[in-house]
């Protein structure tokens, strides 16, 4: 099962590639098709994620099922919205063998498969950002992530003699660790892999969110507070920089998300699968905002804020939990300290979620909206919702029992009917500026420097996967 | 009549009061769920409605008061979580039983911790004033609205700090049952009306005045969490 719900990707990717030769109205349809396919195979994989099928170093657990299949819908879903119209199928192709690439990342159980198929995400993005206007950091993002990530995890296996993914890494490969899923996921604002984002190449954000959040339950047993708390405090500034800018910025609104769901990952790595599925949703619709600019405001503020009932606000509760327990059960209160710092800072995040997604949501925009972006957007909102209101641990609010999704259900209905039959108080819009991508131009020699060191030191990070996989091979592990 | 003035809602000013009116029922829900005990939840769960609540209302706020709306929130959660940290526990079960036993959060010593709990009690029924004073209801559905979400953030703050019941209501007698529940009711109204109050004033007063109300809360949450850490 595993095999066909992972190689399905590429399947559809061949599909895209024999497909090229078409023009206009076909082309359009073909990638549209294909995209659509891809979404309903993710959503299969989500559905089957229980199944443990175990197929050669892979195996199937509801965690990383549930992780890579959110991340793999919300990639084919932007190119369901928008690759089509844009005639892009080169984009639905990479996107196919990228999320094949993810699938079997997250689902793998040894070290060498994971680094490879960690590069392909890589390579696929890098390939996929060319034509970008901001595309020689996004490079150097991707591949720098590429080589931290590819140096700790060879040398952890290599000092170890054992080619299994780890739980968890001694302090001195964690530096190399903590700094490829920064880059990878996009923590610093305005550069690194928002060079993507405001084009149809925002469909590679969620496939490497994705791949990012992956790997932290390999690094981290939970102790990591220190990396947590400094991502927070980025996500805190990310905040702020947001309200005191004039024009909203879609790379730094999308830091600061990812960077708070990261944070909690890194302390409770049991929430990777519902901080993930977050990101991608939330970063989803981020990029598709250009396409749906009058449409689905509230909808989307309802991803952005973390309230509950969707699944955002499963991961904000799991990570309170979390660093409350641990700061009363400290030793000391130099101990505790930090701990305790987590746990206060975490309702002034909530506040900031719930306050910014208001304020985006009262925005007045130019309808100039693609009906297709806006039914794929409430297709993102609907899934955060039915995420969020799923009972499994992996999803959800995480161990609330049966009455919690219950009460939550009730609420949802409740609101429902409200929102249908209460005469809502009727709010004073403010009109709004479009929102700009937010990434940094780069042009000029800079730039191209720029890309043809990433390029070198890609081709390094390929060379490090092949010769990790050679010497396992070489000394029988594999 | 300008034609300005009679021109039908937009698309987009119809969706958003029906998000106005949904997901502050939808958070009234939530909230009632938890705190009525008819599920078990968390301190944090009861933020959450809070803030699904707070989302509702600041939809029809302008970005600077919602701003406010978000900081009296954060304080108001940081002021719940003293007190979950006074006992040591999130959970609203732990959290009452502990309170039957032992007797309401603020009265119970060291003398220390009475009093940080006792300031985080303030501080949160001054954020609580801050986040009623706006949006101001405007007619008689809306005031309805607005008293039933003062009396669930009253409610919430009551759980935590002044839980009067001695006893669980399954297990006491009829008395002891009828006697919890008007000692409840009583210590909600107090702190609802007393919060509704306050945020009357409030409302008749400059932003700069609420957002120092939040500012001050909050560094009074802060004192109170340093205190109540020295002493536990």
């Amino acid at each position: 099962m595993l095999a066909s719900l992972s190689l399905v990707h590429a399947v559809l990717a061949l599909i895209l590639l024999a497909g090229r030769g078409l023009e206009g109205a076909g082309r359009a349809r073909l990638i549209r098709a294909v995209a659509i396919a891809g979404g309903a195979a993710a959503a299969l994989l989500l559905l089957f994620r229980g199944a443990d099928s175990v197929w050669g170093a892979q195996r199937l657990d509801p965690q990383s099922g549930a992780l890579a299949a959110v991340a793999v819908f919300c990639a084919w879903a932007i190119v369901a919205a928008v690759a089509g119209e844009e005639g892009r199928w080169d984009i639905g192709a990479l996107v196919g063998a990228a999320s094949t690439a993810l699938i079997l990342f997250a689902t793998s159980r040894w070290a060498a498969p994971a680094l490879l198929f960690w590069a392909v995400i890589g390579a696929a993005a890098v390939v996929a950002g060319r034509a970008a206007g901001a595309r020689a950091y996004t490079w150097l993002a991707v591949v720098l992530a590429d080589l931290c990530v590819l140096g700790a995890l060879a040398a952890h296996s290599l000092a170890e003699e054992s080619w299994r993914m780890p739980t968890e890494v001694p302090p001195p490969l964690l530096i190399p660790l903590v700094a490829g899923v920064v880059l990878r996921v996009g923590v610093a604002p305005k550069t690194g892999i928002w060079g993507l984002m405001g084009g149809v190449e925002a469909a590679f954000l969620p496939l490497l969110i994705g791949s990012g959040f992956a790997l932290v339950p390999a690094a981290s047993g939970g102790d990591e507070v220190a990396v947590a708390l400094g991502l927070l405090v980025v996500a805190l500034a990310a905040v702020a920089w947001s309200v005191l800018v004039t024009r909203m910025q879609l790379a730094v609104v999308a830091s600061w998300i990812v960077c708070l769901l990261l944070a909690v990952v890194w302390i409770e790595p049991s929430t990777a699968a519902r901080a993930a599925a977050t990101a991608a949703l939330a970063v989803g619709a981020l990029a598709l905002w250009p396409w749906t600019s009058g449409r689905a405001r509230s909808e989307r503020a309802l991803l952005l804020g973390l309230v509950p009932a969707t699944i955002g606000f499963g991961v904000v509760l799991a990570g309170a939990a979390a660093s409350f327990e641990r700061a009363t059960s400290a030793a000391s209160v130099a101990t505790a300290a930090p701990w305790f710092a987590f746990a206060a800072l975490l309702p002034a995040a909530l506040a900031a979620a719930v306050t910014l997604g208001a304020s985006w949501a009262r925005r007045v925009e130019a309808e100039t909206y693609r009906p297709p972006a806006v039914l794929t957007l409430w297709a993102l909102a609907a899934l955060g919702v039915v995420l969020g209101l799923s009972p499994r641990p992996e999803l959800g609010f995480g161990g609330g029992g049966t009455r919690s999704t219950l009460l939550y259900l009730a609420a949802a209905v409740a609101g429902v009917l409200a929102a249908r039959l209460i005469p809502g108080q009727a709010p004073a819009l403010s009109a709004a500026e479009e929102p700009a991508s937010g990434a940094l131009a780069l042009h000029g020699p800079w730039a191209t420097w720029l890309a043809r060191l990433a390029l070198v030191l890609g081709l390094l990070a390929l060379v490090i996967v092949l010769w990790f996989t050679y010497t396992g091979l070489r000394l029988g592990f594999l | 009549m300008t034609a300005e003035a009679v021109r039908p809602p937009s698309h987009q000013e119809t969706s958003t009061a029906r998000f106005v009116a949904g997901t502050r029922v939808a958070g009234a829900v939530i909230a009632l769920g938890h705190l009525l005990g008819l599920v078990p939840g968390s301190v944090v769960a009861v933020v959450g409605a809070l803030a699904m609540i707070t989302f509702g209302r600041a939809l029809l706020l302008d970005a600077r008061a919602a701003m406010v709306a978000g900081g009296a929130l954060a304080v108001v959660g940081g002021a719940l979580g003293i007190a979950a940290l006074r006992w040591g526990a999130l959970g609203l079960p732990e959290l009452r039983g502990v309170q039957s036993v032992l007797g309401p959060t603020l009265l119970v010593g060291p003398v220390q911790a009475a009093v940080a709990t006792g300031i985080a009690a303030g501080a949160a029924v001054v954020a609580l004033a801050v986040w009623l004073s706006a949006p101001w209801p405007a007619d008689r559905l809306q005031y309805i609205w607005s008293a039933l979400e003062a009396g669930i953030a009253a409610l919430a703050v009551v759980t935590v700090f002044f839980d009067p019941a001695k006893s669980a209501l399954g297990s006491g007698g009829a008395t002891s049952v009828v006697v919890d529940i008007a000692l409840w009711t009583a210590a909600v109204l107090v702190t609802g009306l007393v919060a509704a109050a306050a945020a009357w004033g409030l409302r008749h007063v400059g932003m700069v005045w609420r957002l120092a109300a939040v500012a001050l809360a909050g560094t009074a949450v802060t004192v109170a969490a340093a205190l109540l850490v020295s002493v536990i």
